[in-house]
């Protein structure tokens, strides 16, 4: 066993000689995540990783223009003083 | 003592000692609860509401020779079980669920675990009670708790929301979550078109039926990515997010608003109550038949915890709504027919609590039910008073006489054999294990609403 600690070898690393020191087995934990479960989700996040990364780049790019900044047409506060 | 329900994960125990539960955790959990607080996690959660606080005492003895460290919890009132909780309960626990874990994925872990049962509302919001769910995220590993995931909210969400929200029991029959080809069946053939449902449900459920050949080497070759990861979770909340149910047409959730008292019957009824109540011994009430909570809102405003039962899932969704929008507080709704209450349940008949061994209350409070129990569903008046009597010392309750009209729509279609149900055979049947302590008649209706104390109290 390699003597390693979170605070030593940081989280990532840490997380990655567990799993070599399981035996690469199929998952951390306790409980039994199933055999297709375990394959069907791994197929199920490569067909979705796409479309979530271009929805996540076009929502970015929504939030990148500048909205239009609306003034009440109407009497009361926030209409422009008149000059 | 150890919890009986507190066996399956080896990271630790919980435990009760003089009446406080702690939570022990292994020496073998030692170095992941260490990361699970240098990496911040543990704090963000426990700020954010999403996680119960704790904090480590030293002062406690452990349970065994097993133990690193003793953490004591934050103290709940009573504990719920998923299938007593609405539809809307059972999605704001799964969305609760899904945020936890992509927090805990940005901070390098994961849930090692996604059981509905590690949730508990705490001031009315999905709380994880389960401080040692998280473990450090291996690279490439797929979610381990994703079938659980689907098996505890998905799968009993989607039957409730597509074909009956009364399906949200069959939580009760199967101990770790609905079987993802039972509800691919129960579901309507439409629901495999939906991309969400179609996916995490229909192809799951296909998935776990193919015959697979040296498992552990295929099920080892699955790896995925980070942001893949992030996609799974993005999409299992989407289709949650999407999954809806609205109560109109139950039996009892209109019930208020078709109520047949009169303005001067249900003011004096609201006062009587708010009365009796002023003087009960304790401050935490069951409310037996809550329906929409009209009369749990008098208990919260008297300062009660109360605990609002009600067969009708329908009321039960409208109170929780109350609850989460913050209009009331104090309160835990929670779908449970008295008359067939949550019995024991997982191994052994001692992982999940009775309803009653979740007791005692100490105060009940029972309106408008005994016509229920005693002519609707035939229960003879002694056998009430000898089960409220099981689950509280202080009651409240309401005897609804024959000539009431929701009696008399009761026994509208039935031969009436209930000779003994009349005010007298109410009292001398409660009289037998209560002292009856206050009487007021309800005005303008022939109900009369009692305060008793048990006599062994």
């Amino acid at each position: 066993m390699i003597p390693v600690s979170p605070e030593l070898v940081g989280p990532a690393v840490y997380a990655f000689v567990g799993h070599v020191q399981s035996g690469g087995s199929v998952a951390p934990g306790y409980i039994d995540p199933g055999t297709g479960s375990m394959l069907i989700q791994a197929a199920l996040a490569a067909a979705l990783t796409l479309p979530f990364v271009l929805r996540n780049k076009a929502r970015a790019i929504v939030n990148r223009i500048p909205r239009r900044r609306t003034q009440p047409l109407g009497l009361g506060e926030g209409k422009p003083a008149l000059r | 003592m150890e919890d009986p329900a507190s066996f399956r994960d080896p990271s630790g125990v919980v435990f009760r000692r003089d009446g406080v539960v702690y939570r022990q955790i292994n020496r073998s959990f030692e170095s992941e609860w260490a990361l699970f607080g240098t990496s911040g996690l543990r704090d963000e959660l426990t700020r954010a509401g999403l996680l119960v606080p704790h904090e480590r005492v030293d002062d406690v003895e452990p349970l065994d020779d097993r133990a690193a460290l003793v953490i004591r919890p934050l103290q709940l009132d009573f504990v719920s079980y998923p299938y007593e909780w609405s539809f809307s309960q059972l999605k704001d626990a799964a969305l609760t669920t899904l945020e936890i874990q992509e927090r805990a994925l940005r901070s390098g872990m994961s849930l090692k675990d996604a059981s509905a049962y590690n949730i508990q509302f705490v001031d009315g919001r999905p709380t994880l009670i389960d401080s040692l769910s998280f473990e450090a995220s291996a690279p490439g590993v797929p979610w381990v708790a994703y079938r659980q995931f689907c098996q505890h909210f998905l799968a009993p969400l989607a039957v409730m929301a597509y074909r009956d929200v009364r399906l949200g029991r069959l939580q009760r029959e199967f101990a770790d979550g609905i079987p993802l080809d039972l509800a691919a069946a129960l579901l309507p053939g439409r629901t495999r078109l939906r991309p969400g449902l179609g996916a995490h449900l229909h192809l799951h459920a296909r998935a776990q039926r193919r015959p697979g050949h040296e498992p552990s080497t295929r099920a080892s070759s699955a790896r995925v990515s980070d942001t893949g990861r992030m996609a799974l979770l993005d999409s299992l909340r989407r289709t949650v997010e999407g999954l809806s149910w609205e109560p109109d047409g139950t039996a009892w959730s209109s019930y208020t608003a078709l109520t047949s008292y009169s303005a001067a019957a249900a003011e004096s009824k609201t006062r009587i109550v708010g009365e009796m109540l002023a003087r009960v011994q304790g401050a935490r009430v069951w409310d037996i038949g809550a329906n929409t909570g009209a009369y749990t809102t008098i208990a919260v405003a008297g300062g009660h915890r109360v605990v609002a039962l009600d067969a009708d899932a329908g009321a039960v969704e409208q109170l929780y709504r109350k609850v989460r929008a913050g209009e009331i507080r104090d309160v835990q709704p929670l779908v449970v027919d008295i008359g067939n209450p949550s019995p024991a349940g997982g191994w052994a008949l001692r992982e999940r609590r009775s309803l009653t061994e979740r007791g005692p209350a100490p105060v009940v409070m029972a309106l408008a039910l005994i016509h229920h129990l005693a002519i609707a569903a035939n229960v003879p008046l002694a056998s009430v008073s000898a089960f409220l009597a099981g689950i509280g010392s202080d009651l409240v309750i309401e005897f609804v006489p024959k000539e009431d009209p929701q009696t008399q729509t009761l026994l509208e279609a039935r031969r009436d054999i209930f000779p003994d149900y009349t005010l007298e055979g109410f009292k001398a049947a409660f009289a037998a294990r209560f002292n009856l302590l206050e009487e007021a008649a309800v005005a303008d209706s022939a109900r009369t609403i009692f305060r008793m104390r048990r006599r062994d109290a």
